[in-house]
């Protein structure tokens, strides 16, 4: 570091230190230090003068040995501590090689270090002091009595006017008037007289300042009108017109209030306009066509006195297409039309809509041909003309009724020609796509479908696909951009397609397109989104369609899982047709190939529907031969056995299962449990299948002890209820029991808040307390309740039904999103939902769901 | 006699110079004398209170910065620390509080106990 000069050099003489850089010592007089020893206390001093040295000298050796003492003990003390714990280190010796890693800290990393403060309680102590606060300011009554509010707002009031008055006589602005006016147009609903009276004065005091800007008396003139003061306002706009002379727009505006109450003033209106030409003719063709629309109005039926106006407008503006258009308008037959568009060209050649026009009333042939490559010629790289070019040609082949690909395919080849500037962005394709769009909406499908083919991406089409109004045409962009191989199998645009088909009231025609669509492309999707699709084609009710698509998928499949779950859906569309002969053929050939656990339970639970119950023990066993680990089917059996009413069967077929190879299986010891009427082999066998299973027996201790409550020991009931949740507290179901069983409605609400925290909110619980609503007649909460209930777990059948009762409880008129979503969802649990299984096997939830509730 | 390393202020004068020389640094003034009771310079005695053997005081662009060493004297340092690390410490701290525009800056240390002892 270099040396500082000032170093080296010799003060001024006579300088006083500190005076130079302001210091006048300390702010705050802190201490007297340790030096104070020099300024002792007089008292003490007084003290000494009386005292002799004897007694001092006594003093001080006491003190002696007493600070001897104190240091012996402080040392001994410190020796032992030392002793038993082992040295720790000073922090400032501890942390020193991260010390030392600070050398790398940059200059704001440094200077951003978080601020050691106190944390302790620190929200608290804000909130605390953020009160205290707004009380004070709440209270406070200085500050409300000082101020009087009214005097403060007149006061500003009357600093803001003298402001306008002089100020905006030097700046003055469009946007300011504009602004104002936007005001006015806005507060249009209530007016306020304090707002206009304001809103007055600010605008006269802008015409004062400025009298030649049109715009100050426009709005003072609208100002007027919204208070319906019309005459002032007429007056106000006429002072205007005379002031500034060449503005058209001022005079429109006085055209317009003269024209508010209609007929009898139109004459006025025509002189004004007039009166407005003769100034402003030259150049305005805004108040030319005014004048037109006047004339057209006043019912004047001769026609020439338009088309008059309309040519002397056009003579002094030649060059305006607005006038034209005009013109054309006005023409009454078709050849003087083409023969006044055919001027308009040579005046206005860069014009798209008289070309349009121009091109489209000429008759079909070879002179539009010409006109249209003169078009082009003129206009190189407008999307209209070469829109139009192609529509053109479609026209043409129409009657040929040739093929649409060749048509397409000509159609391409003039696209083809169209130089593309190559900057390939979104704006450019969106601008194509509304072409395409048109071209749609003016009965050319085929042009349409060939500009996007043409000119916009794939991944553009992609991201304009929502942009897209027209159906056929978005129908034909969806099927495009699938038949692309990069996007067959995108999850994405099918999702997005099936939502597009199933979107609108009356989606017939979409649908239809997308089965078409499905029938030609099935073979070449991928397995999810076949099964997608087919889900879809089933939803509406299209059976004979569906099956011509899955056999069409199945002959070209022959990979062996989504060959059965095709072979699922094929039966399913059958049961729902009764068509059970099919379907039976259909399972016995599956089962005679090698087939899987589920195949077996679906042919079983099949032929119990069809009450087929000696059939189904045939195919019980048959599967219990190839998968003798399911337990399920030992279920199946016993359930068949039920169904026969051959109850002793079924009690040995559990009993069997469950002393062989299935003493792990809960739900068989329960079912073998259940099926015994003698209370003590009952218990017998739930205590056997308890200590089989210690880890989870759970549920079979709730069975037991619902069967001792069922026998009426409660005492033994809530011993072991108890115990089961002990061990088990997280299990729902015993929760339930437990809260079915208690009376006391104090008890119960613990419960339930204690249930929920336990089991995490579990949609049982939930749906427990909505039961428990539902009793106490309470149905509003109750709905509530089996509404969370539902959220929480949507597979649980039992809480869609409470929840479809609440609301036919509590005349709800819309039942039917419930049945929709029940629908969609396919719940698969709970006790009610599964009790009659077999009589809902293959019907839709929802009639499951009215039907159980 | 001063530190080897760091300059010795002769005067009042140099003292004034020497707090408002640096702009952009902690200006950390000692007060005393080694070897002698009396300051070398003696013009400050009286405006900053200086009757200990030695005292620490710090400035940043013209501005004495205090410290709270929770002694009662936030004004100044007229104690010796026998630690370097913990004297770079506290350093830093107060640099690190004036820039920020602070006025008064709490030491992270308390020497309370300390100075008792």
């Amino acid at each position: 570091m270099e040396r500082p000069k000032f170093l080296d050099q010799d003060p001024p003489p006579g300088y006083i230190a500190g005076i130079g850089r302001g210091a006048t010592g300390f702010t705050t007089r802190s201490d007297l230090g340790s030096s104070a020893l020099s300024q002792t206390p007089n008292r003490y001093l007084e003290n000494k003068s009386l005292s002799t040295d004897n007694i001092t000298e006594d003093v001080y050796e006491a003190e002696k040995i007493f600070s001897n003492i104190d240091d012996e003990l402080s040392t001994r003390n410190k020796q032992r501590k030392n002793r038993n714990q082992p040295k720790i280190k000073s922090t400032t010796t501890k942390f020193i090689d991260l010390k030392q890693q600070l050398t790398a800290v940059s200059k704001d990393e440094w200077l951003n270090l978080p601020e050691a403060t106190d944390m302790t309680r620190r929200n608290k102590r804000l909130k605390l002091e953020n009160q205290q606060q707004r009380n004070i300011a709440m209270y406070n009554p200085s500050i409300l009595s000082t101020t009087n509010l009214e005097q403060l707002a007149n006061d500003r009031e009357k600093l803001l006017e003298q402001h306008i008055d002089s100020k905006f006589g030097t700046i003055l602005e469009n946007n300011d008037y504009q602004e104002l006016l936007k005001n006015l147009n806005t507060n249009s609903n209530r007016i306020d007289t304090y707002d206009v009276e304001k809103s007055r004065k600010v605008l006269q005091s802008y015409i004062r300042s400025d009298p030649k800007n049109p715009n100050g008396w426009i709005a003072l003139a609208r100002l007027e009108e919204k208070c319906l003061n019309f005459k002032m306002a007429k007056k106000i706009i006429h002072q205007g017109c005379n002031e500034v002379v060449y503005d058209e727009d001022i005079w429109l505006e006085n055209i317009r209030l003269n024209r508010i109450d209609d007929a009898p003033l139109l004459l006025k209106c025509k002189t004004l306009v007039a009166q407005a030409l003769k100034f402003n003719g030259a150049k305005s063709e805004k108040l030319w066509i005014k004048a037109i629309e006047l004339e057209q109005n006043a019912g004047n039926k001769n026609q020439n006195t338009i088309t008059q106006i309309i040519h002397k407008a056009l003579q002094i503006n030649p060059y305006s297409e607005e006038l034209w258009k005009q013109a054309v308008k006005y023409e009454e037959s078709k050849e003087e039309a083409i023969k006044v568009l055919a001027k308009a060209i040579e005046f206005v050649p860069k014009s798209v809509d008289l070309w349009t026009g121009y091109i489209k009333l000429q008759d079909f042939g070879p002179q539009q041909r010409k006109t249209l490559a003169n078009a082009v010629k003129e206009l190189p790289s407008s999307k209209e003309m070469w829109a139009l070019g192609c529509q053109l040609e479609e026209r043409a082949e129409k009657p040929l009724e040739k093929k649409e690909e060749s048509v397409k395919c000509k159609i391409i080849q003039i696209l083809k020609r169209f130089k593309t500037p190559h900057n390939n962005d979104v704006g450019y394709c969106e601008s194509w796509l509304k072409q395409a769009e048109k071209c749609d909406l003016e009965k050319y499908p085929i042009t349409a479908q060939c500009i996007i083919e043409c000119f916009i991406p794939n991944n553009f089409l992609k991201e304009l696909l929502p942009k897209i109004n027209s159906v056929e045409l978005k129908n034909f962009a969806f099927q495009y951009l699938l038949l692309k191989q990069e996007h067959l199998n995108d999850p994405v645009i099918w999702d997005a397609y099936i939502v597009f088909c199933e979107s609108g009231n009356d989606n017939t025609s979409k649908l239809a397109y997308f089965f078409q669509f499905c029938e030609l492309t099935i073979n070449d999707m991928d397995d999810d989104i076949s099964k997608k699709s087919l889900k879809i084609l089933t939803k509406y009710n299209k059976q004979d369609e569906t099956l011509r698509i899955i056999d069409k998928k199945l002959l070209n499949t022959s990979e062996y899982t989504l060959r059965n779950e095709l072979q699922i859906m094929k039966i399913g569309i059958l049961i729902s047709l009764k068509k059970y002969s099919e379907c039976k053929r259909i399972f016995e050939q599956m089962i005679a190939a090698e087939t899987t656990a589920t195949i077996f339970l679906k042919y079983i639970d099949f032929l119990i529907y069809l009450n087929n119950y000696e059939k189904a023990l045939i195919i019980c066993q048959l599967a219990m031969e190839k998968h003798p680990d399911e337990e399920e089917f030992v279920i199946k059996m016993g359930t068949i056995y039920e169904f026969m009413s051959e109850i002793d069967k079924a009690k040995q077929c559990y009993i069997n299962a469950v002393s062989s190879n299935f003493s792990h299986s809960i739900s068989l010891w329960i079912l073998s449990a259940k099926h015994e009427a003698n209370i003590n082999k009952a218990r017998l066998l739930y205590d056997k299948g308890i200590l089989k299973n210690t880890k989870n027996s759970g549920l079979l201790m709730l069975e037991k002890a619902k069967r001792e409550f069922e026998n009426g020991n409660l005492s033994e009931y809530r011993i072991l209820l108890n115990t089961a949740l002990k061990s088990y507290s997280h299990m729902p179901e015993i929760w339930c029991q437990l809260l079915r069983t208690t009376k006391k409605k104090n008890e119960k609400r613990n419960l339930f808040q204690q249930a929920l925290k336990v089991t995490n909110t579990n949609a049982l619980i939930l749906l427990e307390v909505a039961i428990n609503f539902w009793n106490e007649q309470q149905f509003e909460k109750a709905y509530k309740w089996a509404d969370q209930s539902c959220k929480a777990n949507k597979k649980l059948g039992d809480s869609w039904i409470w929840l479809y009762k609440c609301s036919v409880k509590l005349g709800r008129k819309n039942t039917e999103w419930i049945k929709e979503k029940v629908n969609e969802i396919e719940p698969d649990s709970g006790e009610m939902w599964n009790s009659r299984r077999y009589k809902f096997l293959y019907s839709l939830p929802s009639e499951k769901l009215v039907s159980l509730a | 006699m001063g530190s080897v390393f760091l300059p010795h202020l002769k005067t009042g004068w140099h003292v004034d110079q020497a707090i408002l020389h640096d702009q952009d640094r902690l200006v950390v003034i000692r007060f005393g004398r080694d070897h002698d009771k009396d300051y070398e310079v003696p013009d400050f005695n009286e405006m900053y209170e200086l009757y200990d053997p030695m005292t620490i005081m710090f400035f940043y662009q013209n501005k004495h910065i205090l410290c709270d060493f929770s002694t009662g004297d936030n004004n100044k340092m007229n104690f010796v620390i026998h630690d370097d690390q913990e004297m770079i410490d506290i350093i830093e701290t107060i640099f690190r509080g004036a820039r920020k525009g602070k006025g008064l800056v709490v030491s992270p240390y308390d020497y309370s106990y300390k100075r008792k002892k």
